[in-house]
This record gives structure tokens, sequence and C-alpha cells, in this order.
């Protein structure tokens, strides 16, 4: 990691395909770009000796918070939220079908 | 199956926990009849700044699951995130456990009737984890459009992966059934197949006999009740068999079990080979479960259905009568009239239990029969008018029969000369002098043994 690459836009691709998101060339090349410099700086992270450091997974120093098993009613009814959809139909939120996608 | 071949069969179950709120919000878990999108809470929704806040009774649950299959607990599970887009997770990943599960390494034995219905066939399932995780919503798919319901999104589920132990279609389906046992009598869930609390995916492969390495796994998909698991199976089998005998190859793959032509279809890929991109959900402080806890939990565990069987068996019970009481419901009141009662025939008390859901009202029933010596037709005469009525036991027919065959001199002789139809019409004197309380098996076991004298 200490010589700088470009992320292959390849790479890129996968990305934007688990996303969903589709880019066309000009933008696959900025983000194969940009991401490579986050690649970067993750790569001066690694440098520093973390051998004797222990895992850090959260940082509130909470532990055991659960809650008891009792239903709380609603307070937003089925309408406010389906106003929140871009589109919606007989309850339900209505999204492109997930057959015909790309 | 051809004989040439084996069959390697691991089970990813899940099953859906029975809280009355979701994994990680107090949405209500009850929404087998809602209306769609009723039942949830913005953190369903997945709308910014939402945080979720773990459900305590699934955490109970899960553990109660894992040591019930004899689990390991983990002293520390963790949350993690699995990643993907789809519009049944609106908030882009599922929490569930990946990297710490609450409990690994189990092994559950299984005993079950074979097809036959007569034979006791056992094995062992390796269970290789019991991990907690929230459920996706609902999608309905119309002819242009997909549509989302969340009402189902954030239910808790336990997901019970096992180790590639299982040998034939049958031991899956017994498999299931057991845990389908085990997790009702520990009360975690209602594991209805047909309901979808409980769903089961299975990886599949063949190998020739005699060869270590596995073959190549097809995961079958979609197989949501005990028959269909059997006969997906045997489907896919018999295709990989089939494919191979061929001289084709098989691809490692996604299929889906198809109800209505009975095959397996080939799946679409969701988006290739998957990449979930795991990592420690990091708006869930960590959860400690103490050895003490553990313990508690041990100790307050239900008999298992297993052993549940073995004391049936002890009692004297046969296999094959134990499974039916099983499948009825009624093998524990059976098994508990029995332990208490040991002057009871095992064979009485399965032939009453059925008609009776309490021990005491079944007791008191059989000790009358048993004091009374009533016949089956007169205990069931007992059971439905509550009259007892005397002069069908054993001694009264002996007694008729001898009066029977005076009356019936001549008839008894034509019959002893080879007219041996004439039995039927013994019988039926015997049955008319009783005002056919007498059971006709009875008699005619009693009329035989005299004539052959």
């Amino acid at each position: 990691m200490s010589d700088k690459q470009t992320l292959p836009e390849k790479e890129v691709e996968w990305v934007a395909r688990l996303a969903y998101i589709s880019l066309t060339p000009d933008e696959t090349k900025n983000y194969a770009d940009d991401l490579s410099r986050v690649l970067d700086y993750i790569g001066e992270l690694q440098k520093v000796d973390t051998s004797q450091t222990e895992e850090t997974r959260q940082i509130t120093g909470l532990k055991d918070i659960m809650a008891k098993d009792k239903v709380e009613p609603t307070v937003i009814d089925r309408e406010t939220y389906l106003e929140q959809a871009p589109m919606q139909e007989q309850g339900f939120i209505k999204v492109k079908s997930v057959f015909n996608r790309e | 199956m051809n004989e040439k071949y084996e069959a390697v069969i691991g089970l990813e179950i899940h099953v859906q926990l029975d809280t009355k709120s979701k994994m990680f919000s107090r949405a209500d878990n009850a929404s087998e009849m809602a209306e769609p999108n009723t039942n949830v809470l913005p953190l369903c929704m997945g709308y910014p700044g939402t945080l979720p806040v773990i459900n305590g009774q699934a955490i109970e649950f899960g553990i109660q699951g894992a040591l019930a299959l004899g689990c390991k607990i983990n002293p520390m599970p963790r949350f993690d995130r699995k990643n993907y887009f789809y519009p049944d997770l609106p908030k882009g990943y599922q929490i569930s456990q990946f990297f710490h599960p609450v409990g690994e390494h189990g092994k559950v034995k299984v005993d079950y009737l074979a097809g036959d219905r007569k034979t006791k066939k056992e094995f062992e399932v390796g269970i290789t984890r019991l991990h907690l995780e929230e459920d996706a919503g609902k999608l309905v798919h119309t002819k242009d459009a997909t549509l989302v319901d969340l009402n189902r999104c954030g239910t808790p589920l336990a997901e019970i992966v096992t180790e590639p132990d299982i040998k034939s279609p049958e031991e899956a389906r017994a498999f299931l059934q057991e845990l389908q046992r085990i997790v009702r009598v520990i009360g975690i869930s209602k594991a209805d197949m047909e309901k979808g609390h409980m769903r089961c995916d299975a990886n599949v492969s063949v190998r020739p006999k005699g060869q270590t390495e596995f073959g190549t796994k097809i995961e079958v998909k979609n197989i949501n009740s005990f028959k269909f698991v059997e006969k997906a199976l045997a489907y896919e089998i018999g295709r990989q068999i089939e494919v191979l005998e061929g001289g084709g190859a098989l691809e490692q793959s996604t299929r889906g079990w198809d109800e209505k032509s009975g095959t397996t279809v080939e799946q679409r890929g969701k988006e290739g080979s998957i990449d979930y991109r795991y990592f420690p959900e990091p708006d869930l402080p960590p959860i400690y479960v103490d050895q003490k806890d553990i313990e508690a939990a041990q100790k307050k565990m239900p008999e298992m259905p297993s052993q549940l069987r073995a004391r049936a068996e002890q009692a004297g019970l046969s296999y094959n009568r134990i499974a039916e009481l099983q499948d009825g419901n009624k093998l524990a009141l059976a098994v508990a009239v029995l332990d208490t009662n040991s002057k009871l025939e095992a064979k009485l008390v399965a032939n009453w239990v059925d008609k009776f859901d309490k021990e005491g009202d079944l007791i008191k029933f059989l000790e009358t029969v048993v004091e009374n010596n009533l016949s089956a037709t007169a205990a069931q005469k007992y059971f439905e008018t509550g009259e007892i009525q005397t002069g069908t036991g054993d001694i009264e027919i002996k007694k008729i029969v001898g009066d029977v065959l005076i009356s019936e001199k001549d008839t008894v002789e034509r019959y002893k000369n080879g007219e041996e139809k004439l039995f039927g019409y013994l019988v039926g004197q015997v049955m008319a002098k009783t005002q056919g309380r007498a059971e006709p098996a009875l008699v005619a076991r009693i009329l035989r043994e005299r004539l052959t004298k």
C-alpha cells in the first residue's frame, strides 16, 4: 500500500453494482480517483503499529443495553409513512419491479 | 436413489421467535393478520436518526434455543451488519450475527419412525451455529412493480445451520420435525411451517460412494413444508446424479423449489457472487452473557422430545405408537399417566389417551375399565354413556359360549364335520345373548378355543 495506485475501474463498477447505482464512464473514472485517495489514506493509517492495541468496537462505554419485550403503539399512521415514499399502492410502498432492474 | 451415489445434505433453518415486539424496535411482532405497513415504527422503515435497541427476550430465546441444540454459548455474542440493497430492507443492511453467534458446536440426536411406519431409525446432526438476526419485509410482485410491506421487517429470527451430516431426504424431514418439536417445547417459536415461522434452505450435493471429498454444492431454497423438503431434495438428488451419469458437470448455484412443476429451478443470482461486507454493528453496545445465566437457563430447560420418547419406550409403548401419539400431541400425557400408574397397561393407555386432555380424568376412566374388566366395546359404551354394563367380560362370555354350545349341539356337530361357515352363526348366537354388548373378536376367540378342544 506504499505506492499510490489507482483503483481499477472494474472495482468501481463492482461497488456501484452492489449499491444499485449506475455510473457513466466519466463518473467511473472520477470515482476511481476519489476512492483511490480514500484507500491511500487507509494505507497511511495501516502504517501505525496496532499490535498492542485493543480493538475498539464502540466508544460509549455502555453494555448490556436491552429493552423489555413490550409493544409500543405506533404514533405515526400508515398514511404518513406512505406519503414519504415516492409511490404507493393499496397500503404498500411501491417500487420499480425487482425483476426488471438495470 | 442410484446405488452408486450418496447424498450429502446440510440445512439452514430460520425460526421466527415468538416475542411480542421486534428484534430491535418495540413495534408489534404479530403481523400475520395485520394490514400492510401497520406494524411499523420509524426504525423498521429505515428512517435516518433511528437507533436499534436489542430485545432482551429475543436474546434469552436465542440462548435457550442454542442450549436445546447442545451448543456452546458465546459469552460475548455480537451483532454485525450484513450489507445489501434490496427493497425488502430499506436501511440497506440487515443486523445479523456473523463473527460471534449466540451458540456454536451443537449436536442433535434424532430418532424417528421410518417410512414403513415400523422401524425406528437414528442419526446425529452437528449444529454449526445458531445466530440471531432481524427478518426483512415482504415483497409482492405485480406485473410492472414490486410492492413492499414492512410489517415483518425486524421480526426476530434464529438461524440454525447444520453440518452436512444429513444423508437422505427422509432424514432431512425427520430433523426438521424434531427441530420443530424442540423449539415448541422450549416455547421460543410457534414454528408453523405453513405460516412461515420456520423456513428451510438446503445445501445438497452427491458423490460416488466411498469418495471423501464433497461434490458440487447446490443450494435449494423455498422449501416451506415438511412434504416439500422430502420431495425437493429427492428431486434435486436425482437431478444431480442424472447430470453426472450423463457425463456432465455441476456448477455451484442456487435453485428454487417449484411446487407446481415438482422440480427445482435455477434462480437468477441476486447480484452475482454475493459480497455482504460484514462488519461489527456500531449502533449496539456489547452484551455479555453470564455463566450463571447460562446455567440457570440450562436448569429451566424442559424435557426434550427425544427424552420423552425414551421414557415412553421404557414404559412399554411400541415405537410406532409413540410416533403416532407424538404427532397427535398426546405422548406427554400418556407417559405421565404410565409413570404414576405402573399397573395400567401401556397399550390401554395409548388407546384412550386421544380422548382425554386431563391426566386425572384419563386415570379415573382407565381405573374403572380395569376394575370392571371391561372389553373394548364396553369401555367405549362407558365412555359414551357413563354407564358400566357388566356381563361382557371374559368370564361372562365363556359362560354364554358354554350355554350356546349345548343349545346348538346339532350345529356344532355340523361345524365339526366341515361346515365351517356355521362359525359365524354361532358367534351371532353368543352376541345375541349378550344383547350385542360383547366384543365380536373376543367372542370369536373364545368360541374357537372351545371348538378346537
